[in-house]
């Protein structure tokens, strides 16, 4: 199989997925299980014709039609995978976007599920019978919205900097710079932590406590974020290339 | 030759996958073959149709899917192995009762040979 008929393979199984709402992970596993298919089928028939074009045709006529198979896959994938399918959409990374509107996504994403919870909270104090709390909760969510929302901001700035240092091409891969991001965002959450309780509570004592409290856990966070920045980056380059795949 | 194609074929698609699957695990391809060996050639499927099937049927929890240790040929993808789980067998088991009791009221209304 030369590369052009791989391609070509590629193709039909991204014209059948591309169209589909769904989670990014079930895309990625129906593509992968569909360009298997396709591969069988073409080497079946290259076998059988001797002729990779006419192989080809004959396994794209086998597999029917991608348009139709579309619309048969989006009938199989639950409702309830919308709310991840409109997350996905909105805080993954665009090729070509900035990483500072990329970082202002995230952010947003964050204030509005805080947004929501400012709505709800009066309601169910009200409910509850304790609406002398409303003023204070909604502060303490407020003053949340506003440290978390500049925590994810933060951390998807140090990813995309982690991605450049340690993931990227040999040449712009930088050790210093990745012990720099790495270390700066062991730090966040441990401040993070301190504002919050210090601007809800008023007591910078508190707020100290939980810094030394989430400090011992802070070692943690780069571990985290190199590990998912590593599995974005290796998931990012096969998304790519099957974006990239013109199926009109 | 083709007796029966499409939606006729489509409405019964997943107990058949169940069906062929009783005999074993297999992947997408084998489950085809599977399929067209049983039907002597009178069912015309296009198979891209199979994997909403399964897929249908996965979620339902009546298959379970894992991926294969290596990809497939030399260029390939891997491809998904699917088994019949336990709810699959019972979903089965139920339809055979009721297909039997459908073949033999319709049969008998329309004076089909048994």
């Amino acid at each position: 199989m030369n590369d052009s008929t791989l391609i070509d393979l590629r193709t039909s199984a991204e014209r059948a997925v591309r169209p589909v709402r769904a989670a990014v992970a079930r895309k990625r596993r129906m593509r992968e299980e569909l360009l298997a298919h396709l591969t069988a089928i073409f080497e079946e028939e290259a076998e059988k014709l001797s002729d990779e074009q006419a192989a080809l045709d004959r396994a794209k006529e086998r597999f029917g039609d991608a348009q139709e198979l579309s619309a048969q896959i989006q009938g199989t994938v639950p409702w309830t995978e919308w709310f991840t399918y409109f997350t996905e959409r909105f805080i993954l990374f665009r090729e070509g976007e900035s990483v500072l509107a990329h970082a202002a996504r995230s952010a947003a994403f964050i204030s509005g599920l805080f947004a929501i919870n400012l709505l709800l909270v009066p309601l169910a104090l009200m409910i509850r019978g304790r609406p002398q709390e409303i003023g204070r909760m909604e502060f303490a969510f407020f003053a949340a919205c506003i440290v978390l929302s500049g925590l994810f901001f933060g951390m998807t700035l140090l990813g995309h900097g982690i991605r450049e240092a340690m993931f990227r091409g040999a040449s712009a891969r930088s050790l210093p710079l990745a012990v720099v991001y790495s270390l700066t965002s062991a730090l966040l959450v441990p401040v993070g932590g301190f504002i919050i309780i210090w601007i809800s509570t008023g007591d910078v004592a508190s707020g100290y406590a939980h810094f030394r409290f989430l400090s011992w856990f802070a070692f943690l966070v780069p571990v985290v974020l190199i590990a998912a920045v590593r599995q974005i980056a290796t998931e990012a380059r096969d998304d790519n290339e099957w974006e990239s795949l013109q199926i009109d | 030759m083709c007796v029966i194609e499409g939606d006729k074929l489509r409405g019964h698609l997943e107990t058949m996958v169940l069906s062929v699957l009783e005999k074993g695990e297999a992947h997408g391809l084998e489950i085809l073959r599977r399929l067209q060996e049983a039907g002597r050639g009178a069912l015309c499927l296009k198979e891209g149709s199979l994997y909403p099937a399964l897929y249908r049927l996965e979620e339902a929890g009546k298959i379970a899917a894992v991926w294969e240790d290596q990809p497939h040929g030399r260029r390939g993808a891997r491809r998904h192995i699917y088994r019949l789980s336990s709810k699959g067998k019972r979903a089965l088991t139920q339809v055979r009762t009721e297909w039997a009791s459908f073949v033999q009221v319709i049969g008998g209304i329309v004076g089909a040979p048994t």
